[in-house]
């Protein structure tokens, strides 16, 4: 065995092994619903799986008064009530906690900063932490240019130029401006102070195992990929139904809207995993640069023909589950007059070899009859009428990718029903990941922030891919908030949205899926 | 697991379909990730590997095989089949098991029962509780089917032996090839390589004149080598540092193995100690002396995710802290080790060091 010299001895090459380096993270805004819901649990579960760096100290900044003390009891609360391992590990705990720091500052205070240089340095020496930052900005976005801005005048962010031994990384919470044209400020402002590489723009949808796998199935699979076009599919649907309203979040989805919270992220994320060309390779550049492409395939939105294309919708009150629920109007911190859409459903078509003439059909709404997550892909019809005495067509086949719940995929497909007739039953083959793999895999945030912690950014969302969305949609976004929407609310709680969602696909001979 | 059923032979499929259907009250799913042909020849280790299908199958869901060779004299050959099931989230996954216990003198007949049941397409594991090499009837018969065959050192009468013929076959053996014991010291080669991660902390392990591994002697009457992963440690860290073997020898109930580096000697201690909290054979703890003074004491926390690290040398003594050590001995670390990893040069190094040593003193 030879080793090379600056190899460290001990490590095996062929382990995978993620170079996660001790590190310091940083969380803006620690007090924040996401903190305690998804941060902490997401690193307590890799602190148990042993997948934390063996150096690793968390700090929460926020503007509450407060000890590090009570931090970790509200932190050990938390962990105890949102973590996949629950109840906590008491013995572990008692570790990881003394990990556990507070900073109390306001955001926009430089006496703060100051003072966390200052207790950085202190935790570098005593954790061994070498220096290395991640900063998480759990705030509102208004903040995102203030402290980064902070933290480069206080020297907390490298120069990636000029320091090499150590290094400093921010990740920013969606949204990333709220169309084109803050999108591109913001941009602008962090640009001024980060290093692109250095930007993490977290998309926790990246980072859930199913949506991982929909690269290993498409790209891992021949068969399927050698039908991944529009010579075999006639169209694509992709749903996120929640059944939930808008809850304690009024004041934010007033201000949001579907169209920005979950379509220009989320869903255009699942669109280009769907529909990109195989990467070069699995690094994050050559997988982003396939993902820009299939963005900038898509063609513009008619701007004089928008509501052919896009629906948009708002709950009223209705029924999920058999209880009577509000509609969004009624919603705390809701305007009673709002405009803001809660369901939005759009027609994409993109121009490219691959996929011209496949329609890509999105839908997103809250108070739906169910939570689902899913892409469904519709084939084309077989050729002929041959089973039905050319009077009926066969079912397509669909293949369903469900994202959650009950991640799997299924595949429907038409089989004989016993006897002497020719009668034709739709069947479904399902593979239910939960079934193989145990129902507790790690959660999306434990991901993310491990692979920014390995300088990993393939699962962040490029700011090529947020600006090429923002482009696409903002004529949408503008169209909606000029024209008066008219008819809202359109369609009660417990619904699949507007009857117009059904018009968008039903001109065409189709209609969606019932999931 | 279901109450296993005795059967005739060409009745094993029917017999498994016929135990999936009952009962009907609880919502079921049948999945199978690979088959996984277990052939246990010690009737001491039967046990030992029903708890490690049960690990397995807990994560993985997959069809077990399991053979087991008696001793008795006299000829009999017995199969009987069982659902294991596990249960996630009101869904119960069932699982098949056919066990097949076979007198030495009908092992023959066995490969031929054992084909025809490897659900096809899918990954075949092989796991060879026996000295590798040594057997002549089913693992040359069902070898050609497995995707990689995983042995158990600790089923071997001599470590010398297996070392000498893992180290004889590896090359030929074109599949991937898996060592539990191997497997189970992967958590502590980890937080070594994370703990010696900076070239200044390297050279000062090159400087290791003492090291000292403190193993669970924990008797159990499934396990009979506890010292094997002490002695896959030590012989892995001596194949990294380059040393060269001297000699083994008993000391006060402790294994001493001396070894040369190229500026001084090196002696490696190995220490039983009995903890009824750790599974038999794990690693305790390990406390290494270098000649220029330092000191590293790696133990481990009671919580088996964790070891606490203290370093202190004539000048100074750091605050200790804590580092992951996975427990490898069960859950996903464990079967992603023993299925999904693959065996390294360090494997062979540490092999060539151990078949160098002194088998009656091991």
């Amino acid at each position: 065995m030879t080793s090379h010299p600056t190899m460290n001895l001990l490590e095996e090459t062929s382990r995978p092994k993620r170079n996660v380096a001790p590190c310091v993270m940083v969380i803006f805004g620690a007090t924040g619903d996401l903190t305690g819901r998804k941060l902490l649990p997401a690193l307590y579960n890799l602190a148990r799986d042993g997948q934390l760096p063996g150096h690793f100290v968390c700090v929460g900044f926020a503007r509450r008064e407060k000890s590090h003390e009570t931090f970790r009891q509200e932190m050990h609360t938390a962990i105890n009530k949102f973590s996949r391992n629950r109840p906590i590990d008491e013995e572990l705990w008692n570790t990881f906690s003394n990990q556990i720091f507070y900073h109390q500052s306001e955001f926009h205070e430089d006496e703060g900063y100051e003072e966390l240089a200052k207790v950085l340095h202190d935790l570098d020496t005593k954790f061994n932490t070498k220096g290395n930052r991640v900063f998480y900005l759990s705030t509102q976005p208004s903040f995102f240019p203030l402290i980064v801005e902070k933290l480069n005048k206080h020297k907390l962010i490298y120069d990636v130029d000029q320091v090499q031994d150590k290094w400093s990384r921010v990740i920013i919470e969606k949204p990333f401006g709220h169309d084109l044209s803050s999108a591109l400020e913001l941009q602008k402002d962090l640009t001024k102070h980060l290093n692109e590489n250095q930007i993490y723009r977290i998309d926790h949808y990246l980072g859930k195992e199913t949506v991982q796998n929909l690269l290993v199935f498409r790209f891992s699979n021949s068969i399927f990929e050698s039908m991944w076009n529009n010579h075999h599919i006639d169209h694509v649907q992709i749903t996120v139904s929640e059944e939930i309203g808008v809850g304690t979040r009024g004041r934010f989805w007033e201000e949001a809207g579907m169209l920005r919270d979950i379509v220009q992220n989320h869903m255009m994320q699942l669109l280009c995993l769907v529909a990109m060309e195989p990467p070069t390779s699995f690094k994050a550049e050559a997988i982003r640069d396939e993902k820009v492409k299939v963005m900038e395939s898509i063609r513009p939105l008619p701007l004089h023909n928008l509501d052919d294309v896009a629906i948009r919708g708002q709950y009223g009150p209705g029924f999920i589950e058999g209880q009577e629920v509000r509609g969004y109007r009624q919603e705390d911190n809701v305007d009673p007059h709002s405009k803001v859409e809660t369901f939005a459903a759009l027609k994409l078509t993109i121009d490219n070899w691959r996929w011209a003439g496949v329609p890509f059909y999105l839908r997103a709404g809250k108070r739906l009859p169910k939570r689902a997550t899913e892409i469904s892909i519709i084939f084309k019809d077989a050729p002929g009428y041959l089973f039905n005495s050319n009077t009926q067509k066969n079912e397509p086949n669909i293949l369903v990718i469900r994202i959650q719940p009950d991640e799997g995929i299924s595949l429907k497909m038409n089989c004989k029903i016993p006897g002497l007739s020719n009668l034709i039953q739709p069947v479904k083959m399902d593979f239910l990941y939960g079934s193989y793999f145990g129902a507790t895999p790690p959660e999306a945030y434990e991901r993310l922030i491990c692979d920014c912690m390995a300088g990993d950014n393939t699962l962040f969302a490029g700011i090529d891919e947020v600006l090429a969305s923002w482009r696409l949609l903002t004529p949408l976004i503008q169209h909606w908030a000029d024209e008066s929407p008219g008819g809202f609310p359109n369609y009660p709680a417990g619904t699949w949205g507007p009857t117009a969602a059904n018009a968008l696909v039903a001109g065409e001979g189709r209609k969606w899926r019932l999931i | 697991m279901t109450e296993a059923l005795d059967i005739q032979i060409p009745d094993i499929e029917k017999s498994l379909e016929k135990l999936c259907e009952s009962p009907k009250d609880k919502k079921q799913i049948k999945a199978c990730l690979f088959t996984l042909i277990i052939y246990a020849h010690e009737p001491r280790r039967i046990k030992y590997h029903q708890e490690l299908i049960d690990n397995i199958l807990d994560k993985f869901p997959c069809r077990i095989i399991f053979i087991q060779g008696e001793n008795q004299p006299g000829k009999h050959l017995h199969v009987d089949v069982a659902n294991v099931t596990s249960g996630r989230e009101g869904t119960m996954v069932v699982c098949d098991q056919i066990t097949i216990k076979s007198s030495q003198s009908e092992l023959a007949r066995v490969p031929y029962i054992v084909v025809p049941h490897i659900v096809p397409d899918l990954p075949v594991y092989l796991l060879w509780s026996q000295t590798p090499f040594k057997e002549h009837i089913i693992f040359p018969a069902l070898q050609p089917y497995a995707s990689r065959i995983i042995f158990d050192s600790e089923c071997s009468e001599d470590l010398h032996q297996f070392s000498e013929e893992m180290l004889h076959n590896l090359n030929m053996l074109k599949m991937d090839v898996m060592d539990i014991n191997w497997a189970l010291v992967s958590n502590w080669r980890d937080m070594l390589g994370q703990l010696f991660d900076t070239p200044s902390r390297l050279s000062v392990l090159q400087k290791c004149k003492s090291l000292r591994i403190t193993y669970n002697d924990a008797k159990t009457e499934m396990s009979y080598h506890p010292a094997i992963r002490a002695i896959y440690l030590q012989g892995w860290l001596a194949s990294r540092l380059k040393w060269n073997y001297c000699n083994t020898e008993k000391i006060d109930g402790m294994t001493i193995i001396s070894f040369t580096t190229k500026e001084h000697p090196s002696i490696v201690a190995l220490c039983a100690q009995t903890d009824d909290k750790l599974p038999p054979g794990a690693i305790i703890a390990i406390e290494l002396d270098t000649i220029d003074g330092y000191t590293f004491y790696i133990s481990r926390k009671q919580s088996l995710s964790q070891v606490v690290v203290h370093i202190s040398s004539h000048e100074q003594c750091e605050l200790p802290y804590t580092l992951p050590l996975p427990d490898v001995h069960q859950g996903m670390t464990f079967i992603k080790e023993i299925f999904y990893q693959k065996l390294s040069d360090h494997y062979c190094d540490m092999l060539k060091i151990i078949s160098k040593m002194d088998s009656t003193a091991l």
